[in-house]
């Protein structure tokens, strides 16, 4: 009876062994066939063991599509697109298309019969798939899809990954009237980390500094009034520095010291005695940040400032002074008065900062 | 002579019971195989959702991105190795925006010396930095005038422990990544790395499961050697059964030796590798479990499915054998040194049960069920079928797994290649996984 099972169990499992092989076989020996249909045969079957081939045939019939010679004129020729991958594929596509091409893809994804889709998607329970319209949505620019992507966030507010993708595609599609009334939202806490943020705000396609102006005064998530402070720092919203200097005086340690830099970086000049006064911070990273901001407001005019970070205990600050300090052209004089000091560490930080400067010129080193 | 005595007084009880005996190792093989089997479903649902949640964020556009956290590569390269000047060549050209590579060299290793000076044109640089970690005396500091992002330490005397030590403390950003001389990344393996940290900022490691061969861009694809296909082979089918042993650590213990990235702030506040440790690498993260959970932080250690990591093949089976061994006395001695953060992460008691215990018990099977066929207790049929079942249950979890890697990471699919690993997934059950069991038992 065991014997009569076992038998039963190596035969269905060397069976199963031996259909494998024979289509790898099949699959290989087909590969010079010069017949349309076997080729087609063989596309199918290698689309089963390799999802990079599925994508692949995906790609190039959307490829067909778009192109006004094409065989092919609608999505619902391209077999498969009405899935997970098919999402995926389009994505990825609308990346490397522009122009009459990319209006034709969004006009198909846009179109009733894949609209159809997206909605049965949208209206569904998987997250993923949810996840993969909502990007598509932001690839294809669908702006009739804009109260659909606010929905799926409110609706999955404890998905860091849906925040991501549903914030990343409102910025796509330039929605600040949407962002705005999210980011205010107290009942929507951010789970997205604060570079996630950066990154996301980074390809906002409408005005960034008026989005940056009502949302610095009116997020609720400290995170995001960072990202709109480090913004305005990074973009040189000059204008915008009357707003960011409260950060600077009161607050947080960490958003201090991301106004501390986007003040220095847009060098406003109100900001100057507040950043004086924060050279004398108890926290390490306030000093080093200012170190970097005094430099950009003048490193000569903040010599005296500078040479007494350049002695700071802590190695950071020491860093950013030096930084800061290999403005000054006259080098000599500069060393001169830092060896006055008698700090050897500060010395020799100076030396390594200018060192450093002359070997990213690709200048001859001095150091022995 | 009292020996065989009580062995022909034993003898009928022994009959009598070994039927039974090999009934229980023939269940015990058939759960095993199902378990597998069920190990590697459960590995292909994660890997799925793993892929597509990349594909739906696009992690690609981090690629040019000024907010991508920037990495210091370490590598200690403190014994002689022939290869260095290949495998920087490979660490310089990853497609990732900003990070720098810190190599630590032995000044007085001419060979190596010399290759790193005539290929990257070391001049000495008077760099000041902060000892943060114990480690050895650096002697000098150099920079290469073809690539601003290399740097070289001159440390004497190091063990590896000491050389990482000294390049985190040289080391100027948030994220360091020890890499070993025999591995070779992809283009994009810092990139997909890093995302992990910029997506999730509870995040404090991101391990990596080395496959064995060369890189896409070095040809994987191209025909390797017969003996490396039988290396991938296995390395794979332990990477997609084996879940649950990484799954919760973040690194497979006994192939601790592969890329992996930690956040700085959570190694120098466990004080940096140990020279004490075996595997320096595996012996810090448990180190920084132990840390986390004792101060009750929300943390996340992690494992990336992808294959962005490729381990040169050995070139015999003694080197196989060595490897094999030292990956366990590796992992011995990083669970005997961190005992009591490992009870408490159960995918440390899976690997060793795994990696130890079931190669015993398989070949315990397999000595049974041949002694109860030459007493006659068993039918010849049933010991041959017995040893099939094992290997065709074998070969399908072999080619499964490589057809699960072909599925989810391959870019282009080779049909002559797959074939022929097919083939050799079979036929593997009967020559290299045997030896390879061996090896982990004796």
């Amino acid at each position: 009876m065991i014997q009569t099972l076992l038998g039963g169990l190596a035969i269905a499992l060397g069976a199963l062994l031996f259909l494998g092989l024979f289509l790898l076989l099949l699959l290989h020996l087909t590969r010079a066939v010069d017949n349309r249909r076997v080729q087609k045969m063989r596309e199918q079957l290698l689309c089963l063991i390799s999802g990079a081939a599925e994508a692949k045939r995906m790609k190039n019939h959307i490829y067909e599509m778009v192109n006004p010679d094409g065989k092919l004129d609608q999505l619902c020729d391209i077999r498969g697109i009405r899935t997970t991958r098919g999402l995926i594929v389009m994505a990825e596509t609308a990346e490397e298309l522009s122009g009459a091409a990319f209006e034709k893809l969004q006009k198909e994804a846009g179109g009733e019969w894949y609209g159809e889709y997206l909605k049965k998607l949208l209206d569904g329970v998987d997250e993923e798939a949810i996840a993969l319209v909502v990007k598509l949505i932001g690839a294809l620019r669908l702006k009739n899809y804009t109260p659909d992507v606010v929905t799926q966030i409110y609706c999955c507010r404890t998905t860091a990954q849906m925040q991501h993708i549903g914030m990343l595609t409102l910025c796509m599609l330039g929605a600040e009237r949407d962002i705005v009334a999210l980011c205010r939202d107290h009942t929507i806490a951010s789970l997205l980390s604060f570079r996630t943020l950066e990154e996301i705000f980074s390809v906002y396609q409408g005005d960034l500094k008026r989005l940056c102006r009502k949302l610095i005064t009116s997020a609720s998530d400290p995170y995001i009034r960072r990202t709109c402070i480090k913004a305005i720092g990074e973009q040189k919203f000059d204008d915008l520095g009357e707003l960011v200097l409260p950060h600077l005086i009161q607050g947080h340690i960490n958003t201090r010291i991301d106004a501390a830099r986007a003040l220095g970086q847009i060098c406003y000049a109100p900001a100057y005695p507040h950043l004086l006064t924060s050279a004398a911070d108890p926290r390490w990273e306030m000093r080093a940040v200012v170190a970097t901001a005094l430099g950009a407001f003048g490193a000569a005019e903040n010599e005296e400032t500078l040479i007494k970070l350049l002695c700071d205990r802590e190695w950071w600050v020491r860093y950013r002074a030096a930084e800061s300090l290999t403005q000054i052209p006259d080098t000599e004089q500069l060393m001169l008065r830092i060896d006055a000091t008698q700090d050897r560490f500060a010395a020799e930080m100076m030396r390594f900062a200018l060192d450093r400067v002359a070997f990213l010129k690709g200048e001859a080193l001095t150091c022995s | 002579m009292q020996l065989i005595l009580w062995i022909q007084n034993a003898l009928p009880g022994i009959k009598a019971a070994l039927p039974y005996v090999c009934y229980g190792f023939l269940l015990l093989a058939l759960l095993a195989g199902i378990a597998r089997l069920v190990l590697l479903s459960r590995a292909t649902i994660a890997l799925r959702r793993q892929v597509r949640s990349l594909r739906s964020v696009d992690y690609r556009r981090f690629q040019d991105s000024e907010h991508v956290m920037p990495v210091s590569l370490i590598l200690p390269a403190v014994d002689e190795t022939e290869s260095l000047s290949e495998q920087l060549e490979n660490l310089l050209c990853l497609e990732f925006r900003q990070y720098e590579l810190i190599v630590v060299a032995n000044k007085l290793h001419e060979t190596t010396w010399e290759s790193l000076c005539q290929g990257f044109s070391l001049l000495p640089f008077r760099q000041p930095f902060k000892r943060t970690l114990n480690a050895p005396q650096v002697e000098g500091v150099y920079r290469s005038a073809k690539d601003v992002r290399l740097l070289v330490l001159d440390v004497r005397s190091a063990d590896r422990a000491g050389a990482l030590n000294a390049g985190v403390n040289v080391s100027s950003y948030p994220i360091i990544a020890p890499v070993y001389p025999d591995l070779r990344l992809t283009k994009d393996a810092l990139l997909k790395t890093v995302y992990a940290f910029v997506s999730d900022p509870a995040c404090v490691f991101i391990g990596s499961f080395a496959r064995v061969g060369k890189t896409p861009e070095d040809g994987a694809n191209a025909r390797m050697p017969m003996f490396a296909q039988e290396q991938y082979l296995e390395r794979m089918r332990t990477f997609y059964t084996n879940r649950t042993g990484y799954a919760t650590i973040g690194l497979y213990l006994p192939l601790s030796k592969t890329f992996a990235a930690f956040l700085k702030s959570a190694v120098t506040e466990v004080g940096g590798f140990s020279s004490e440790a075996r595997a320096e690498a595996a012996d810090l993260l448990l180190r920084i479990h132990a840390r986390m959970k004792k101060d009750k932080r929300s943390y996340s250690a992690r494992l990336l499915p992808d294959a962005v990591c490729y381990q040169l093949p050995q070139k015999n089976m003694r080197g196989v054998c060595a490897q094999l061994r030292a990956g366990q006395r590796e992992m011995r001695n990083t669970v005997r040194r961190n005992r009591a953060i490992t009870r408490a992460l159960r995918g440390a008691g899976y690997t060793r049960f795994a990696e130890r215990v079931w190669p015993f018990v398989e070949l315990l099977g397999v000595v049974s069920v041949l002694a109860a066929t030459l007493l006659g207790v068993v039918p010849l049929l049933f010991a041959g079928l017995y040893l099939l079942i094992g290997v065709l249950l074998g070969a399908i979890q072999s080619a499964l797994s490589m057809l699960l890697e072909e599925y989810a990471f391959q870019r282009q699919t080779n049909t002559g290649v797959l074939l022929g690993r097919y083939v050799l997934a079979i036929w593997d059950n009967l020559t290299f996984r045997l030896r390879v069991a061996l090896a982990r038992i004796f």
